[in-house]
């Protein structure tokens, strides 16, 4: 199957779906009196992209060689994205710099790093360094809920 | 034109706005040098930067960053054979033989002042036909918006590489298609939130810049790793210096690859990439026998064309978005954005009510130049340093930044869990060998193709006949229906061929 036509199949499918949800768009009896109301934009774009989508899967195209999609470095790509998503999770618990460095050195050792001296050092240098330009520039940035209840629960103001 | 001036000329020319050119060009460098990363990225990683000042300063800096990047990927392309957008491939054809043998700083500083010339020559032009594109703009009614809008869109499809002319359009529909997410405006009713407070206000376009090009970049520089990207000859400064005779050879391809880059600029999709293309092919086929022997194995004048051109396009690129408020491309559908978040409404009002805006952009394009010649190209030995970090720090580092870019406007974390799905998503597609500037470009455009279609349509009394009962909108309609049949009967007779 040539990529033209995956792709195709499955632009199908969401402008579909989308087409079909923007049915579901509410509207008052005024508006849907009106010729061009808050469903029209989203229909007129579900058939342009359906009308694309089915000429993407008509027009004959060569076939793809997926082999070379398999050789590519996966683990280390979805290791990388799961990080991303684990730092958004971790960031307002466990404050900007402890979320940062642990995503930043976890990273750096998913890539190949070997040692950890080193990745521990730069994360360290870079958000601290970070988290103190946005101090100075008056941007606050959470230093975590753990850390917070910690020290309310010491009596340390802030 | 020269009261315009001198504005663009009193604003630009305070000790902050230089300071931000010359920072700009050097942040625009250092992104646009990493192989992969380019003007888009780096616009959109310094995008929430320019939210603490104001809209002129704001774009002074970002047009530094888009003009850096530019001259970074051509250093990319010069030093290690690895162009860090499209724009630059033309310049890695003689730039990287010239570097090989053994000459990396004459290469760079061929790159630099064709760069200069270019974009100096552009700058000129776009001065003298800004203003009177911006008046004939002025008369524009809401069906000729909507008509020029489409006939944007299915340009940049139109004008994408060989055979890509339906993803192109395809990624154009599911750009309009995002741009839908949100509260609809005029009715105050919700469209595809889910019933989530995050995605009232629609998707950011910063978030889904960030997403689409600079995490997705990120990610498929770890799913493909390109080879050596160290140079292999070390710069100094004096390597730097050209000789009389090598100037007076690259004069004439500076000057017309520089008028060509500009007029292939300012159609909408074009761009740098075409103008590169174009003016390394016309330079080769209007060099004599012995010369053209010399193109792709170090020839000066194939490296100086592409690069006046594609400086010169990039400022081109300018003309659409700052008379006609239509972004021609992905970079300047980001800047659009931008301006946007300002509370600028481009067009050929922008000319009118915000004139420091309007000229400081155009006077910042020749300031950038000049600061790219005479501050950046000095610095240039110490900033290639950076291609000696290791991939596997600066990866995540690029990360880091882009996420905390979206974040700290924000400060919600939906957000970075809304990047990285996006980010997949787009992987996705660039595997499936999708582009991507399209889907920017129709997320941009898609609330103002709305609004005018929506405009039209109440001036009409609801009937379509709005097409085609002004000289103008039918003009522009004849010109989407040409944009549209034209390349995809050329695509399905090429693929019925094969």
């Amino acid at each position: 199957m040539s990529n033209n036509r995956l792709g195709g199949v499955l632009f199908l499918l969401l402008f579909s779906a989308y087409g079909f949800y923007a049915g579901d768009i509410p509207l008052d009896y005024w508006s849907e009196q009106e010729l061009f109301n808050a469903r029209s934009m989203p229909y007129f774009v579900a058939l342009a992209g359906g009308i694309c989508a089915c000429l993407l899967i008509l027009v004959p195209a060569p076939k793809t060689d997926w082999s070379s999609n398999l050789n590519l470095n996966w683990l280390p790509a979805c290791i990388l994205l799961l990080l991303m998503s684990l730092y958004g999770f971790l960031l307002e618990p466990l404050g900007f710099v402890v979320a940062t460095v642990l995503f930043l050195v976890s990273a750096f050792v998913a890539l190949g790093i070997k040692s950890l001296q080193r990745p521990i050092v730069v994360a360290l240098s870079i958000s601290v360094s970070f988290w103190l330009l946005m101090d100075v520039l008056g941007i606050y940035l959470t230093p975590g809920v753990l850390l917070e209840q910690l020290l309310q629960y010491l009596g340390v103001e802030r | 034109m020269l009261d315009g001036l001198m504005i663009g000329l009193t604003t630009v020319l305070t000790l902050h706005n230089l300071m931000l050119v010359f920072a700009g060009c050097a942040t625009g460098t250092l992104i646009g040098m990493l192989p992969g990363l380019g003007p888009i990225t780096a616009i959109a990683l310094m995008i929430p930067i320019t939210y603490g000042f104001n809209p002129s300063s704001g774009m002074i800096l970002l047009a530094g960053v888009y003009y850096g990047a530019i001259f970074g990927g051509s250093t990319s392309s010069i030093l290690v054979n690895a162009p860090g957008v499209a724009g630059t491939v033309a310049t890695a054809f003689d730039g990287y033989p010239i570097a090989r043998q053994g000459q990396p700083g004459k290469a760079l500083a061929i790159a630099a002042y064709a760069s200069f010339a270019g974009g100096t020559m552009a700058a000129l032009l776009l001065a003298a036909t800004a203003p009177f594109l911006a008046d004939l703009s002025l008369g524009f009614q809401s069906a000729d918006y909507f008509a020029l809008m489409l006939l944007g869109l299915t340009l940049v499809s139109a004008f994408s590489s060989q055979g890509e002319y339906l993803k192109a359009l395809m990624m154009t529909c599911l750009g309009l298609m995002l741009s839908t997410v949100g509260t609809d405006l005029s009715a105050g009713v919700q469209r595809f939130t889910f019933g989530r407070m995050d995605l009232i206000d629609g998707l950011s376009f910063l978030m889904l810049a960030m997403a689409t090009f600079a995490l997705s970049e990120a990610v498929m520089m770890v799913l493909k790793p390109t080879g050596n990207s160290r140079p292999t000859t070390a710069l100094t400064q004096s390597s730097l210096k050209l000789s009389l005779p090598d100037l007076r050879s690259i004069i004439p391809s500076i000057s017309r690859s520089s008028v060509l880059g500009f007029f292939v600029g300012v159609l909408p999709g074009a761009g740098a990439t075409i103008a590169s293309f174009l003016a390394y092919g016309v330079e080769k086929s209007l060099a004599s026998t012995k010369d053209q022997a010399q193109f792709g194995k170090g020839s000066l004048k194939g490296l100086a064309a592409p690069e006046a051109a594609n400086n010169a396009a990039c400022t081109g690129s300018f003309v659409p978005l700052l008379t006609l408020g239509i972004p021609g491309s992905g970079t300047t559908a980001i800047l659009l954005g931008a301006l946007l978040a300002y509370g600028i409404q481009p067009g050929p009002r922008l000319f009118i009510d915000e004139p420091e805006i309007f000229w400081s952009v155009i006077v910042s394009m020749y300031f950038g130049n000049l600061m790219l010649l005479v501050l950046n190209l000095p610095l240039i030995p110490y900033i290639a340093r950076l291609l000696l970090v290791p991939r596997e720090y600066l990866i995540p580092i690029i990360m880091f930044f882009s996420l905390m870019g979206v974040y700290l406007v924000s400060f919600n974390v939906f957000d970075i869990h809304m990047m990285v799905f996006i980010a997949i998503f787009a992987v996705v597609l660039r595997l499936l060998e999708y582009p991507m500037a399209p889907l920017l470009l129709g997320f941009i455009l898609g609330g103002m193709l709305e609004d005018n279609l929506r405009r039209a349509l109440a001036v009409a009394d609801g009937q379509f006949s709005f097409l085609w009962d002004r000289p103008t909108t039918m003009i522009l309609m004849a010109l989407v229906v040409i944009a549209i049949i034209v390349p995809l009967t050329r695509a399905i007779t090429r693929a019925r061929g094969n």
